[in-house]
């Protein structure tokens, strides 16, 4: 029943059980894989959330690609002017005129039956009947159910009224959705009892951020099928509602290659690496860990510059400094990235830090990759993700499906992380001074380069040595190194 | 040709169920609107005639021609304004700007019903051919605004004029069901 994750090159979470259940594609990126294939064909799902959370938006994208799968739909609008709903999608992507010119999505006003006379549940289901068969939709959203249940104002009469409407509507082979506004963001129903009847419960929520509203949606019950728990955060762009659910990674699939070499771009870093075969492993994660003005920036420069030059594509993922300041500082050295990106080769990721999402992030790097099919990537930096994010746990998270996703891909990254230790390199101190954070990151990355400080005199010299890279035999030295016109410069082993 | 004609005398009548919506099939589309303002004109109703289709000169000139009296019917020139032609300025029709605003086109409306006396028609011709300039949402808006705007009025009627040969004639149909009446012309 579960469709491949097309997000996804690594596989899809497990299934709990096989299962014949049909599911209809929603058409909302993120969401069929939340939902493990889309939400199951002839069923009633109860879309609940408070106002401005998007359930108009959901449900009319739903609709339109129910068209575009072959399957014309219903939109009946029961609260707001049908006009101020319509106008609220018409600039939407997903939205296409001649879907409802050809009436393959239906337009229907409904909420003149409520505001004038009495309510006769029986007419709307004979009027939904009527409507769903001549146009032979296969699904349907009402928009709000709310109204309905309002001018009912019975609860027993509202179960009644929803039961018959799942029943007629399931026979008639018409999925339907009941958008539902609730004025508390952890209530699904203004009756606490139309959730009972539906099939599936979806809930959208909103909280304030720093800079942003941040949204959330939770499949609080979808029968039959195996669905992702867990709050999803998701955006609503012009293309429409686009979900951040965590992504699978199948860690079985791994595609590191030990053979296959990528160059450091550093004269002398890559022998270092492994004696006989110069540079990281294919799919390899490394971290350049040091202090603050140590060169861990122009080191991932070094190893972007090196693909780049080699004709491979790459994406630079700034968190430090903006895309701009690094392009000038690359330039600096002699490296043009601006004609890089320009040409399409080069891809930079510069986002903005406050209300920073990691799963928002994520998404956008796995799209750049998949889109120029990069080689390589540069992360810089860490610390300045769990600055913006004040969250380790998140990070740690984030840096797990970034990690398995890479080696999915074959894909060699590079991450930078500051050291929380200032100077090292006192006697007997180096290899222990890595800090706690580095070394709980350790088990994620493939290989670790830490750059750090000694006191020479009057002065700092700069230290490197290579404390981690799996599957190889790394040099264990500790090498001197400086930072020039050209870049990094290795030196000779330090002695003290 | 009939129903059209009993729902005139009933609105005409009771004053009650004003808004009708008129689906009229290409070959039979200008009689009928000749044959419908006849009717009103007979019963003495003023009207104002909303014209997307045809430049008010020509309009005016062929209803003239088919005996109604022109005088008693304020007009508003859409078409010239759509197809960006030069507006003259003329006793007994109002232009409005080529962008088609709808509250433009609400407003002379609005202001045009004030200047007549006693019964009168608004007589939108037609919506199909309005919702071929805007965005659905707008084509929307102005026909659910005109039949909330007369809904109740005992001293209008709105009739609004849906082309059924079009593409689109479902879609309009559907959006503008909210008009008390839907009579379908075939013969």
């Amino acid at each position: 029943m579960a469709q491949k994750d097309k997000l996804s090159v690594g596989g899809q979470y497990p299934q709990k059980s096989s299962s014949t259940v049909l599911q209809q594609k929603t058409g909302i990126r993120g969401l069929d894989e939340t939902l493990n294939g889309g939400i199951p064909k002839y069923t009633l799902t109860l879309l609940a959330g408070t106002s401005g959370t998007g359930k108009t938006i959901f449900g009319f994208q739903w609709l339109f690609a129910g068209v575009k799968q072959g399957e014309n739909g219903i939109y009946i609008s029961m609260t707001e002017p049908l006009f101020m709903a319509v106008r609220n999608i018409e600039s939407m992507e997903f939205y296409d005129r001649k879907v409802i010119e050809q009436e393959k999505l239906r337009l229907l006003d409904l909420k003149e039956i409520l505001t004038y006379g009495k309510i006769d549940p029986h007419a709307i289901l004979e009027y939904i009947e009527k409507q769903v068969k001549e146009n032979n939709s296969k699904r349907l959203v009402i928009d709000s159910i709310t109204a309905i249940l309002y001018a009912l104002n019975d609860k027993a009469k509202i179960i009644q009224f929803m039961f018959e409407l799942k029943k007629l509507l399931g026979a008639l082979g018409c999925t339907t959705i009941l958008l539902s506004k609730v004025t508390e963001p952890k209530k699904y129903s203004v009756y606490d009892v139309e959730e009972l009847v539906p099939d599936g419960v979806i809930s959208l929520n909103t909280s304030i951020g720093e800079n942003q509203i941040v949204r959330n949606l939770q499949v609080i019950k979808m029968r039959g099928i195996d669905f992702r728990s867990g709050a999803v955060i998701f955006d609503i762009y012009s293309s429409g509602i686009l979900l951040y659910p965590k992504i699978p990674i199948d860690r079985s699939v791994a595609t590191t290659k030990f053979k296959i070499r990528l160059s450091s771009g550093i004269k002398g870093v890559d022998a270092l690496c492994d004696g006989g075969n110069d540079g990281f492993p294919q799919g390899h994660v490394i971290m350049v860990a040091g202090n603050t003005g140590s060169g861990k920036t122009t080191f991932g420069l070094h190893f972007l510059i090196d693909g780049l030059k080699k004709g491979e594509r790459a994406i630079y993922i700034a968190l430090e400094e903006s895309s701009s300041q690094i392009k000038k500082t690359a330039l600096e050295h002699g490296w043009d990235l601006e004609k890089y990106e320009k040409s399409g080769k080069l891809i930079f990721i510069n986002p903005d830090l406050i209300d920073l999402n990691t799963d928002k992030l994520l998404y956008r790097i796995l799209d750049a990759v998949n889109k120029i099919n990069a080689k390589r990537v540069i992360l810089d930096s860490i610390s300045s993700l769990e600055s913006a994010t004040m969250n380790k746990i998140k990070v740690r998270e984030f840096l797990i499906q970034f990690s398995g996703f890479m080696k999915t891909k074959g894909t060699t990254s590079m991450l930078t992380y500051l050291s929380e230790e200032a100077f090292g390199a006192e006697s007997g101190q180096l290899i222990g001074s890595g800090s706690s954070s580095e070394l709980r990151l350790s088990s994620i990355v493939d290989g670790i380069i830490l750059l750090r400080y000694v006191e020479r005199g009057q002065s700092v010299a700069k230290l490197l040595n290579i404390l981690k890279m799996r599957g190889a035999s790394h040099n264990k030295k500790i090498w001197q190194f400086e930072i020039g016109k050209n870049g990094v410069i290795l030196g000779k082993i330090f002695k003290r | 040709m009939e129903k059209l004609e009993s729902a005139l005398n009933e609105i005409l009548k009771t004053g009650k169920g004003n808004s009708i919506l008129l689906e009229l099939d290409a070959e039979l589309y200008f009689k009928t609107i000749i044959k419908a303002i006849k009717k009103l004109q007979k019963k003495g109703l003023s009207g104002i005639y909303v014209s997307t289709q045809r430049p008010f000169k020509n309009i005016s000139s062929l209803l003239k021609k088919e005996g109604i009296n022109i005088n008693k019917i304020i007009f508003i020139d859409v078409a010239s304004a759509a197809s960006k032609e030069a507006q003259e300025k003329c006793k007994g029709c109002v232009h409005i700007s080529p962008e088609l605003d709808v509250d433009e086109l609400v407003e002379a409306i609005y202001n045009s019903a004030e200047k007549m006396k006693g019964k009168k028609f608004i007589f939108i011709d037609s919506i199909t051919t309005f919702a071929l300039y805007k965005p659905i949402s707008e084509s929307l808006r102005f026909s659910e605004f005109l039949i909330s705007q007369v809904k109740g009025k005992k001293d209008i009627i709105l009739i609004l004029n849906v082309a059924k040969d079009l593409s689109q004639k479902k879609f309009i149909r559907d959006v503008v069901m909210r008009a008390d009446k839907t009579i379908e012309i075939k013969d």
